[in-house]
Parts: structure tokens; sequence; C-alpha cells
């Protein structure tokens, strides 16, 4: 009995797996700007967190969820590796570990595994970090190029001598030179990373753009008083907006699927982000803001739908069809 | 996935990859002058009140896992990328509390060019005059240094025994007016402080080889029956007698040995003659030099005191030796007793003056320390984990703000032990 | 020229704009293609199945009526070469209809019924005369829908409709049928137009075309140019669509051209008073009022994505086999299916007739994407031509949540097939969706 063979017969280029490649690809030069500025030590954080993302999703799926996968998907590559760019250097295995255990099950498994997650899962473990290990999450001094230096892997280091940031040139500020979390600093960087990913298709932009927009409109009102370039530059840099705006913002799963609702959640999470940053501290404008406004995709995409030929929305008044 | 797919996602890594990498060299190559520029300029503020240089460096070595409290050590150096000395940064807990200091160390680890306490919450502190009297003190010190009062009650504060009366402060001298058999003069000095016999020395000189009989002894070319060498047994009875005070409570039998002491078996005689000799100088006030100057005309026992004008140096201690608190046994870092409330001194004089140990005498037994088993019979035999040999300075430091003094000098060992440890590691 | 389409907003990741992959080769004259043996089912349009008239072992030529019509909704047959025929049995197309079908073997010699003659005047045909002919000569809607040609302009002129659309939109993958036929007789397309709007009674023509086709709209204007004295009653226009995917269906024309949606189940000519045409009826029309020429060969175009596409000439009721041979390269192919890429039928069995409503036969290599769990990414809500969620019904189906399914209107899906296309998963949405919606209209729910 042949297999019966459905139209369409001809397919889009694009499958999931290929859009996950293209993730991590985009994600190259984040990546390199690690390794470059923390050396050995961030490959061999970023080769575990990877790993084992892949390893405990798999795991899960298989024995708790019981799931056969007939082909697996790479998504866990790149939640496992945001969640690594987003750590500082000082951060040891076994806290990352951890995170990655409490991501990969409570930002998926628990929710039914890829493509059913509330929450972005790499965010979620980040979240997870900064609450539970706080003091492994100071930024830490970039030790300079090529570092080998491999010691406190596994204990975690305890924070060292940390120059101010807000000293840096632009130049620097640009390039990422400054103490930090591991992959988050140079925005030029994600620039690249953002216009690779618009050449391949996979990025949306509106949500990005509305939710930066209203960033750098929160900048006058949060910074009164301190208005200079380089006083931007650093407020942009230090609170991770660009990066979130590149990766997290642009992850298919957790944001709604139409283009409002899109602009709706970047406003939230753009106004949410200046608050927090502003009145706490910046990692947490950076990572809760998405958080919060993921919750509320679902009912964005309950309420903000296309509209079906021949019927009207909901908000819209009871007029005639045809 | 097809081929062509991976062929593909391989090159756009490779392309981006690439290009990342050239950006980020680009931009660091440029920063760097900016870069070190601001690390030094955030290093002359930091230190340049400690010690001005062109730039420095922080070291990086093993050595400093081996003390936790030293924050960081940074080497200085001149325009002509000499090095001017290191700048060492402390902070640590001692028995007086927290203390934070920044000190600046010769280039040979020897002397200690200056030493600021940074005010932290918590933490001890100097006032602004007090900063400047204790630098007064320190600055050109060789390191390792010691409260002057410390040397004091590690061996003379015993409460039980009283000093003997009359007794004048000073070094004084008394030896034998022929050397022995083999060549050795025998010499006791003893220095008394505020009426109190602190330090008892007895050794012997030997001008046809050359060493004293204690160097002898510890290198073996002078052998006693017995298991306890000359040098010990000396230093023991030395001690013993800083402890009671008086060289009739060392109860010498009249075969000159005495049986109260432990490990000291052998005659002592010339010592208790030659201790008796030093009090009776010290009640006269003929000072070691008088002596030393009045012994060519070997009879000479000039007995006409010439007034002492040693200065006197006024000790911040308590008066009383009741007020203190007792030493414990065994300690190598004395119980500290300054904290409590330091008694005003006797003279109302606040600036005091240093006194320091001539620095080629050494004190006899103390590079390896002798710790004799009994409660009062201890005498410790090192200040924070430093041999009273190696202590090259005594100052008097501030009174008024002893805990301060006594931390800060906790620090500057500190530094000190770093920097022995590693110059060796180095050189 | 403001283009048209009937989305507005963003593509979806593929443009599902199939126009600029196509190549096509733009020959003059095709190439005529001979059987040795055509299969003539019975039932090759929408509406009751003729009724044969012919028994085994007669000897018919080419044009000759060989099953009659049955009824008004019905249409007759006729032999599309000349032979003997050997079989009349039942046969089963790939679109699930089981009827008869006249098996005639081709004698090769060509001999034309002698009904067919050139007409006089053709001009000075009266609507009634038009419409008696169209019922004769078996022409049904062959774009696909199968309607026969008689019956809808009854119920157009019943309807009133004003203005009559020639779908020259092209916008199924490889398909090039109507392309050329615009290309080099666009004139006698014209005619037909025009012929239909008297049959219809409309006063506008309108022809709608893909903005790829350059050459294409140029024809048509000249055409348009040339023809207009003539029927100074009528007004003739061409409007150009984007190139998007399914740009011809009938309810995203009106959509486009009126601004009125209406559902699967409504006629644009009771919604819009407009009839709409496909370009190869208007073409056989013309040949049928011009020579007298009942629908007997349509252009097809054999292409895929394997090959060039070309079009043939094809006799109706080539086996699909017979055709392919003649390509080089077919048989590499992992699927043939019958119709367009998208919509289509695979094939299993390539002893098919080419039936009046095929379009073409494309050639597939067969990409079967991996699949995978659904990534939620909305390319489908994206693609959706018609708005619907296809992620989200999917997972209500999948669950069997009919309630739920309830809000999401899945009789609005017009199974273009668009859904499916671009899900990175793998996903069949639009099968599932489709066998959805005939459930629930069978049953009430899934």
């Amino acid at each position: 009995m042949i297999q019966k063979q459905l139209a369409p017969h001809i397919h889009a280029s694009q499958n999931a797996s290929e859009r996950y490649l293209n993730m991590c690809v985009a994600l190259m030069p984040c990546i390199v700007s690690a390794i470059f500025y923390y050396g050995i030590r961030a490959i061999i954080l970023l080769a575990v967190g990877a790993l084992s993302f892949f390893t405990s999703d798999y795991l899960f799926a298989k024995y708790l969820r019981k799931e056969t996968m007939e082909q697996y998907d790479q998504s866990s590559f790149v939640s496992g590796i945001l969640l690594v760019l987003m750590v500082p250097a000082s951060t040891s295995i076994w806290a990352l570990l951890v995170g990655i255990l409490f991501a990969s099950f409570f930002g998926k498994q628990c929710f039914g595994g890829v493509g059913c997650n509330v929450f972005n899962p790499a965010l979620l473990g980040r979240a997870f970090l900064e609450l539970f290990f706080p003091n492994q999450m100071t930024p830490v001094e970039y030790p300079g190029i090529f570092s080998l230096r491999t010691d406190t892997l596994l204990t975690g280091a305890t924070s060292n001598v940390v120059t101010d940031q807000s000293a840096s040139t632009i130049m620097e500020t640009l390039s990422g030179r400054y103490s930090g979390m591991m992959g988050v600093a140079s925005i030029v960087l994600i620039g690249l990373s953002i216009v690779y990913l618009l050449v391949r298709k996979l990025y949306k932009p509106e949500a990005p753009l509305a939710y930066l927009f209203v960033v750098v409109l929160g900048y006058f009102p949060a910074c009164w008083g301190q208005f200079s370039f380089e006083h931007f530059l650093f407020w942009l840099t230090s609170g991770g907006f660009v990066f979130i705006a590149a990766f997290a913002l642009s992850d298919c799963t957790t944001m709604p699927i139409c283009k409002s609702g899109r602009i709706v959640f970047g406003v939230g999470a753009g106004i949410l982000a200046v608050f927090l940053n502003r009145f706490t501290y910046p990692v947490l404008g950076m990572v809760f803001p998405v958080l919060m406004m993921n919750m509320i995709t679902p009912i964005f995409d309950f309420y903000i739908r296309p509209r079906v030929f021949g019927k009207q929305q909901w908000y819209e008044k009871k007029g005639e069809s045809v | 996935m097809t081929r062509t797919i991976i062929r593909r996602l391989l090159f756009c890594s490779l392309v981006l990859i690439l290009v990342s990498g050239l950006f980020l060299s680009v931009c660091a190559y440029s920063t760097e002058k900016t870069r070190k520029a601001a690390v030094q300029r955030q290093f002359r503020e930091t230190y340049g009140m400690i010690l001005l240089a062109d730039h420095y460096e922080e070291l990086d070595t093993e050595v400093l896992s081996h003390y936790p409290d030293i924050l960081s050590v940074v080497a200085a150096y001149n325009e002509a990328d000499e090095l001017e000395g290191y700048v060492i940064e402390v902070k640590t807990t001692t028995p007086q509390g927290e203390i934070h200091t920044q000190m600046s160390i010769s280039e040979d680890g020897e002397t200690l060019m200056a030493l600021r306490v940074i005010e932290e919450e918590g933490g001890l502190s100097f006032s602004s005059t007090e900063q400047s009297i204790f630098n007064d003190e320190v600055t050109g010190a060789r390191i390792p240094i010691a409260l002057a009062s410390q040397m004091l009650p590690e061996i003379a504060f015993q409460m039980e025994y009283d000093s003997l009366p009359g007794l004048r402060d000073g070094t004084y001298y008394a030896q034998t007016d022929k050397p022995d058999d083999y060549g050795y003069r025998d010499y006791v000095e003893i220095t008394v402080t505020a009426g109190r016999i602190v330090r008892v020395v007895w050794d012997a000189d030997n001008e046809v080889e050359g060493m004293t009989r204690q160097e002898a002894s510890i290198n073996g070319f002078y052998t006693i029956s017995g298991d306890v060498s000359w040098a010990q047994q000396a230093y023991t009875i030395a001690n013993r007698l800083v402890v009671v005070q008086d060289p009739l409570k060392l109860a010498v039998k009249s075969d000159g040995t005495t049986e109260i002491i432990d490990g000291v078996t052998m005659n002592v005689r010339t010592f208790v003659q030659l201790a008796d000799e030093c009090i009776l100088h010290s009640r006269e006030g003929f000072t070691k030099d008088d002596y030393l100057a009045s012994i060519v005309p070997q009879e000479d026992e000039s007995l006409t005191p010439t007034p002492t004008s040693s200065p006197t140096p006024t000790m911040t201690s308590p008066a009383n030796p009741e007020d203190d608190p007792s030493w414990g046994a065994d300690s190598p870092t004395p119980e500290m007793t300054m904290t409590p409330t330091p008694t005003p001194t006797p003279t109302p004089t606040l600036v005091p003056t240093a006194t320091p140990i001539p620095t080629d005498s050494p004190v006899i037994g103390g590079e390896d320390g002798v710790i004799i088993d009994g409660d009062s019979n201890v005498v410790a035999d090192s200040i924070d984990g430093l041999p009273f040999s190696e202590i090259r300075t005594q100052i008097n430091g501030v009174s008024g703000n002893d805990a301060t003094t006594r931390a800060a000098i906790t620090t500057v060992n500190m530094a000190y032990k770093f920097m022995r440890e590693y110059l060796n590691w180095v050189g | 020229m403001k283009k048209l389409s009937f989305i507005k907003g963003m593509l979806p990741a593929d443009g599902l704009d199939f126009a600029h992959k196509r190549l096509v080769m733009k020959e003059a004259v095709l190439e005529v293609f001979t059987p040795k043996e055509v299969i003539l089912p019975m039932v090759q349009h929408h509406g009751r199945a003729a009724i044969p008239v012919v028994a085994v072992g007669d000897s018919v030529t080419c044009g000759q009526m060989i099953a009659r019509e049955d009824g008004n909704l019905s249409a007759p047959v006729h032999a599309s070469c000349s032979g003997i025929v050997t079989k009349i049995d039942l046969i089963r197309l790939p679109n699930r209809i089981q009827c008869k079908a006249i098996w005639i073997k081709n004698d090769l010699r060509r001999r034309v019924s002698p009904n067919i003659t050139p007409r006089q005047n053709p001009d000075m045909m009266k609507p009634d005369a038009i419409r008696s002919l169209l019922f004769a000569s078996g022409i049904v809607g062959m774009g696909g829908e199968g309607y026969p040609t008689y019956a809808k302009c009854l119920r157009a002129q019943a309807f009133g409709v004003r203005t009559l659309v020639v779908n020259v939109t092209q916008s199924e993958p490889f398909l090039a049928c109507d392309l050329h036929i615009v290309r080099t007789t666009a004139d006698k397309v014209l005619f037909g137009a025009a012929a239909l709007a008297g049959a219809t009674g409309a006063k506008r023509i309108v022809f709608c075309i893909e903005d790829a086709w350059n050459e294409e709209i140029i024809s048509i204007q000249n055409a348009i140019a040339k023809i207009r004295d003539q029927y100074i009653d009528r007004s003739f226009g061409i409007k150009v669509f984007r190139s998007r995917f399914p740009q011809g269906c009938q309810q995203l024309l009106m959509k486009a051209l009126f601004d009125v949606e209406i559902s699967p189940d409504q006629l644009p000519e009771v919604a819009c008073k407009t009839v709409i045409f496909n370009t190869s009826t208007c073409y056989a029309v013309s040949e049928m009022i011009e020579r007298n020429q009942p629908l007997t060969s349509r252009v097809v175009t054999i292409s895929g994505d394997t090959m060039t596409g070309h079009n043939v000439v094809v006799p109706i009721g080539t086996t699909v086999d017979e055709l392919l041979e003649r390509v080089p390269g077919a048989h590499s192919a992992q699927r043939v299916v019958w119709g367009g890429a998208m919509t289509g039928v695979a094939l299993h069995d390539l002893k098919v007739p080419i039936i009046k409503t095929t379009t073409a036969i494309s050639v597939i290599r067969g990409y079967e994407p991996a699949l995978t769990p659904c990534i939620h990414c909305g390319a489908c809500t994206h693609a959706c031509p018609v708005g619907l969620e296809p992620n989200y019904i999917n997972r209500f189906i999948e669950m069997g949540a009919s309630e739920a399914l309830a809000s999401e209107s899945i009789q609005a899906c017009i199974a273009c097939g668009a859904c499916s296309y671009v899900c990175p998963a793998g996903i069949a949405l639009s099968t599932n969706i489709a066998k959805a919606a005939y459930r629930i209209r069978k049953r009430g729910s899934i």
C-alpha cells in the first residue's frame, strides 16, 4: 500500500531544524565576542551549556513525556547557548547545570516540549540563576584576550575588582570591552546577528523595533540629568536591551503570532524594561520584562487575530457582511 | 537536512566568525591604549598617595593564593621601567577588629615606605593626626615591625614576679675578666625598660674563632654533654631571668646548676655573676657604653655613674602589670591586651620616639623560638607568625589608638611575609 | 498600473510567489500530441454523467459526439481522436470520481467530423444561439472547476451579472497553459470572452493577470485595442495582480476587485454580479463559435521542479503515461501530480486520462519535509489568504476539541495548501483542516 502523498506536493525550503541552526549561526558573533574576551572558560561554558541543555531536553522528553521524535530539532542548542551567553564568566559549572536543568524542565518540558513553551527557557534559566546564585552572577573583569584562566570553574569566583564601566570610551562600549555578561556586551556584533537573521528572513522586526523605541524613549525620563552620548550608550549596553531585542523577541514560540500583538508585546516589554532597569538593577530589567509579557502571549493570540474572510473582528461593529 | 543546507550554514557561520573576529581585533587594538591609560589612571588614583610612580602593574602570582587577606599587589615602575616598589593592599580581621590598609614597600621587600589606613565602616581607622604620627614612625622603617610594648609583654609581663627596685632604664653590660680555655669571653647584657628587665642576652665572644659561642653552638662547633645545646640552655636561662627579674630566683646552687628550669643542666654560675653585675650597673646607671669605654683598663670598674642620656621611651603600655590580662600560653601571636582601656601613660607627652633594636645584634635563639612547657615559663617566640629574630623595627605606635596600630602592624607583617615568599619565589 | 492583491501586508517567508521561479519556454507553435489511445470519462464536469451513445466496436471521428448530456447540468463528450471504440468500462479518476469511460483506439487517420466547418458571421450570433452552441459543445470550466459553461451562462444571466472576468492569473506553480494561449492567440480569447459576455449579458470584461507576465499583458492590450471598436457596448479592461499564490481563487479575486468578501458557498454572481471564466474556456468558446469545433483538445503544461515547463496541445483523454514517455527525465521524478503542484493529486497509476479540467501534469522531485512538532512560528497564519490560524486549528483537531473549533470558522478554508507549504515542521495542515471541515459539514463535529 503506497503511502498517500498529500497536496501540496512542493514545499517551502525551510524546515524547523534549519531555522534553529540558522539561529545558532546568528549567535556566532556573540559567541566569538565571549570567547575573545573570556578565553577558554567561555568555550567550556558554552559547550557544557549547549550539550547539557540538549541532553536534559532529550531525556525529559523521552522518559518523562514518552515522546517519540523522528526528527529532533535543534531548539535546545539555541536555548543553551543563549543562556550561557547571558551569564557572567564567573559562573561555576555546577551552577550552570542547575540553571539549565531548571530552564529545560520548567521552561520547556513541563509545558509540552518544543513549540508549547510559554516562557522563553533561556530567560527563565537566567532569572533562576540570578535569584538563587546571586553572588556568582556579579560581573567579572574580563581577564583578557586568549586567557586560559580556568580556575574556579567548579566553585565559582568571588567578585574581584571591577573597573567602572561608565568610564569606558565609546569605542570600548561598542565593541564590548567592559565587564559584564559574556555575550551581551557588544551591540555592534548583535547588530550583525540581526542583519544575518533579516537576510535569512527569520526575523520579524515589529516587536524588537517597538521595544527598542520604547527603551530609547525611556532613557530620557529614567536618566534625568545625566544626559550624554556615552551615558546613553551605557544605558543601552548595560541593560542588555539590544541582546533581548535580537534574540528573545525573535523567538517564534513565545511571541504572539499577529503583527499587532507583537507590537503590543514589544511596547509592554519596553516599558517594563525601563522601569526595572531604573529602579532595580540592569539584569532584572533585561530578563523579567520578556518573561512577564510571555505570560500574556496566549491572551494576545486569543484576542488579536487576523480577520477571517467574511467575518468581522470581535472589536468591530456588528455590521453586515455580504 | 541536505548537504547543501549544511554547507550553506557552515559557510555563513564562518563568514560571521571572521567578520566579528576582525571587528573585535580592530577594536581591541584601537582601545588598548586608552584602556591602559585608564587602568593606569585608576591605579594612580588609588595608589598615588602611597607610591607615586610612572606606571603600575598588577602582580599575578600563585603566592597570592596563600594570603587570602591580601587584596592586591601592584608593582610600581618609574619611567626607566625600573622597579620602584610594591604597593600592597591588605584587608584582614585581627583580634582588634577589621582593618584595611595600603602600604608601599621597597623593591627588596625590606623597607616600609608609607602606610595608609583606609577608613571603612566597622573597621579600625586613624584620624588624620594619628595617621601622620604613625607615618612618621614607620616611614623608612625596616619590616617586619612590632610594637615596642609588644616585646615587653611577651617576655616580661609575667604577673607573679616583681621587678627589682631601683633599676634604671637602659642597656647594661658585663663581661668576664678573662676568656676561658677555648677563648670565649662570656658577657651578659640586660635591657631595662620602665624599671623592669625586658631583655637578657648571654653569649660569649671569641676573638680567635670569630664566632660567638651561641653561633658555634648552633652550628655544631661547640658541643656540650646532654641533649640540649648550649645556645638553647643559655637562651632559656636568659629568658627565665627576664621572667623572674631577680637572679636569686633562678635558684642556682653552689655547684652552679639549677634544678628549677627545665632543660638547663649546665653550669650557669658565670651567668649569674655577670647578671648580678649588670643589675648593679643598672642601679648605678652605668650603661653599656660607659662600661665598654671603661674596659680598656681591665680592672677599672668605674663606679661613677654617668648620667644616662639615652632617651627614655615613654611607654604607652599600662604601668601596672595587674591591669594586663594574662598572656595566653603557646600562642605565637600575642593575645592582644591593648584594646580594652589603655590607661594613661606616666608621662603626659604623647610623642614617643622609637628605639630601634640595633640591627646587628640578633635576639638570641629567636630564629627558631623556644617554647618551654609549663604555664608561667612560656616564652612566645613570634609575633604575627614571625620569629623575634626577624623583627627589625620596634615602634611605639600611636598612643590612644593602640588597636589600630597593632592591627596595622599585623598587616605590615603579613605583607612582609608575602614579600619574603614572593621574592624567594622569583629570585 | 496599480497592482491588486488579496492580502495587504508582509509576505510569508517564501513569498508564495511562484512566478519568479517559473521557467517557461515561450514557444510560438505548440506541439500537438498524438496519443495511441484515449480514455474519455463520462464525468469530466460538475453535474450529471453523460450517457454514451456509441457502442464497443464503433468507428468514431474526431469531434463526434460519443456521449450526450443528461439534463441541463451536464455536458456532452466528444471524441478527441478518430478510431475505434475498444471498451466502455468503469474508471476511477484521481479526483475520486468513479464513472464510466470510453476507450478509443487511435487509428491515426485523423478523420474529422463533418460538422466542424467554419461558421459564417460568427459575430452576428445572438445570445440564445451562443448558449445552445455552448450546450452542444461540451465546454466546461477548464480551469479545474468543470462547471458546464452553458449552465453557467444561464445562471449568470438569471442573476443579471454585469462583469465578466477572464482569469489569466496562473498562480499555481509550474503552470503556463493559459499564458501561452493568451500570448499567441489573445484575439481569439477576446472573441470568446466577448461572446460569453453576450451570452451572459455582461457589459464589462476584465482580464486578471499577474504582474510577472509582461509579454502576455502586452498581447492582451493589443488584442483589446483591435477588438474594441467591434464591441462598442462592452468595455474591456486589464487588472494586474501581484504574483502570489493563490491569487486565482474566486473569493480572493472578488475581494481584490470589488472588496467584497464571500464565503465558499456563496456565488460571485449573486454577491458581486460577476461571472468568472477561465482563459482556456474562452478559447474553446471561440473555437466553437468560429469553427464549430467542440471541446476535444486543450493546452496542458508539463512541468515540474526538475525541468523546464513546456505546453503541449493534448487531445482530451490522453493517458498520462503516454504523455510522459515523450518527456525526458519524467521517470526519475518521485511524484507525478495530476494538476497543479499545490492542489493537484499525486498519481500512483499513470494510466489516467487527461480530462477537460486538467491544466497540467507536474513532475515533482518530491521533497518530503521532516516532521517535527509545531514550533508556533505563525508562518501558516501569515500564509493563509483567508485569515485563518492553521496552527491552532491543527492543535484543536489533534486534541479533538470541537467546541474550540467552532470559533475558528474553518468553513472559510479554500483548501489552497499554502499553510502546508510554508510550515517548517512539515505538518500537513491543509489536509487536516480540509478533512475536519468535511467532517464537520457532514457530521457536525470532528
